[in-house]
């Protein structure tokens, strides 16, 4: 049996670079990019008075995901991956939750400048769309369901692969 | 694990994926869809408010036509409208409700307010005489794709009154003629405009009073001013006693109409 050599910074940096790049891509592609926008004053702005002012803002959750993403991402070939998945799936159901306010957004429109209302009228606009929160939550369970499948195909994996037991010296 | 678990796996993780896209998609085309249809499309307009006048009840008339260019049907579509006070105080609501408005097509509702203008002006004595305005609330409240709902309260909306009786004033008193030693006329001119939305039709009552508080006489006269008309004449007043007449005093001014009922419009000194 061959003897395992032992691994240089050289080998470190070929495991370590292309997960971080990789975790680096998809952390951008999972919400990094919209974190862009959401930092302008102007655009930021706007999309924060959209929510309401619950106790998670929408650049909180954004950033809550894309945490979690670069975390699974740097995790691959891991079981850790699929317990971030299962965290990260929670906790975004129950970020959704609050960032809409569970699902019924009002936004109040008052006469004040550069709004064309006349004086004392205010315009509020609710929209209830609780029943498509729902649903996105029905679809979260079953993604915990199938990362705790995935968990357990990826152990009984493990728990096939040939154990190389070290000779007595 | 065997292989088919791992398919079923990676199937039910597409299936997931794939149905929530769906669902995300629907919902971005359904609210972009009914803001399309409610700010761009002006798909939600109120129409000219009609108004009628039958035993002292105002009914407003209110058109609400919906244009549903969306690609989604609109249901339960429920209008409420609540007339009040300056002050707040709420005079009249009332609503309406559409069942179904399928896409690409048109649907109107009439909403009617009812106003009981005898006890409102009795209430409110100052509207007949001076302009004001009202406030109206408007609760727009559907549902879109049978799956979100939406509400739209507009309030405060200002609606304005116009005063049947407005600037009402006795401009002038004419000097005695007939005169007789059992009483002689006296002419009494008014004027006022009619800013209201009905024809102010009725009778105008003048009772003639020395400084004395004396009764001298009285004098009536027919009026039919239609709506935005201003009018001037004068009541013909029979003192019938020409001894009790000081040339000082005053005179009480009714009106009784068959929309406004009897009112006491106040008292006038002369002299």
């Amino acid at each position: 049996m061959a003897e395992e050599k032992e691994r240089t910074l050289r080998d470190w940096a070929s495991i370590i670079l292309p997960r971080v790049l990789r975790a680096t891509f998809w952390g951008f592609i999972m919400g990094g990019e919209l974190l862009i926008p959401l930092q302008l004053p102007s655009f930021g702005g706007q999309i924060e008075s959209l929510f309401p002012q619950s106790q998670m803002s929408f650049t909180n959750v954004v950033l809550i995901f894309v945490v979690f993403e670069v975390a699974i991402q740097l995790l691959q070939g891991t079981v850790i991956r699929y317990a971030f998945s299962i965290a990260r799936t929670i906790v975004s159901m129950v970020a959704l939750f609050l960032a809409t306010n569970g699902g019924v957004i009002s936004i109040t429109i008052s006469s004040s400048a550069g709004v064309p209302l006349p004086p004392e009228q205010t315009i509020i606009f609710t929209v209830d769309f609780s029943a498509v929160l729902g649903i996105f939550l029905i679809f979260s369970l079953l993604t915990i369901v199938k990362n705790l499948l995935q968990a357990i195909d990826f152990l009984s994996q493990k728990a096939e692969e040939p154990v190389t037991i070290p000779e007595f010296p | 694990m065997n292989h088919e678990v791992k398919q079923s796996i990676r199937a039910l993780g597409w299936a997931i994926t794939l149905s929530m896209l769906l669902t995300f998609a629907f919902l971005v085309t359904s609210i972009y869809s009914m803001v399309q249809t409610i700010l761009e499309g002006r798909g939600i307009s109120i129409g000219e408010v009609q108004s009628d006048v039958s035993n002292g009840l105002l009914t407003l008339s209110i058109p609400l036509t919906v244009n549903n260019t969306g690609y989604y049907d609109i249901s339960n579509f429920n209008v409420t409208l609540v007339l009040k006070k300056p002050d707040g105080t709420v005079i009249s609501s009332g609503g309406t409700m559409l069942p179904v408005i399928k896409y690409g097509s048109t649907a109107t509702s009439w909403s009617n307010l009812t106003v009981d203008l005898r006890e409102l002006l009795s209430e409110m004595e100052y509207l007949l005489f001076n302009d004001s305005e009202f406030k109206l609330d408007m609760l727009f409240s559907f549902r879109y794709a049978y799956a979100l709902s939406f509400q739209v309260d507009a309030v405060n909306t200002t609606i304005p009154w116009g005063a049947p009786l407005y600037n009402f004033s006795l401009t002038g008193i004419g000097a005695p003629y007939n005169i007789t030693l059992t009483g002689f006329l006296i002419d009494v001119y008014f004027g006022f405009e009619n800013h209201s939305p009905f024809t102010v039709e009725g009778t105008l009552s003048l009772k003639f009073y020395n400084n004395a508080d004396e009764y001298l006489g009285s004098g009536t006269e027919t009026i039919n001013v239609p709506p935005g008309y201003g009018f001037t004449g004068s009541v013909t007043i029979e003192i019938e006693n020409p001894s009790k007449y000081t040339g000082s005093g005053y005179i009480e001014v009714s009106f009784e109409s068959p929309v406004l009922g009897f009112l006491e419009l106040g008292v006038v000194e002369y002299g």
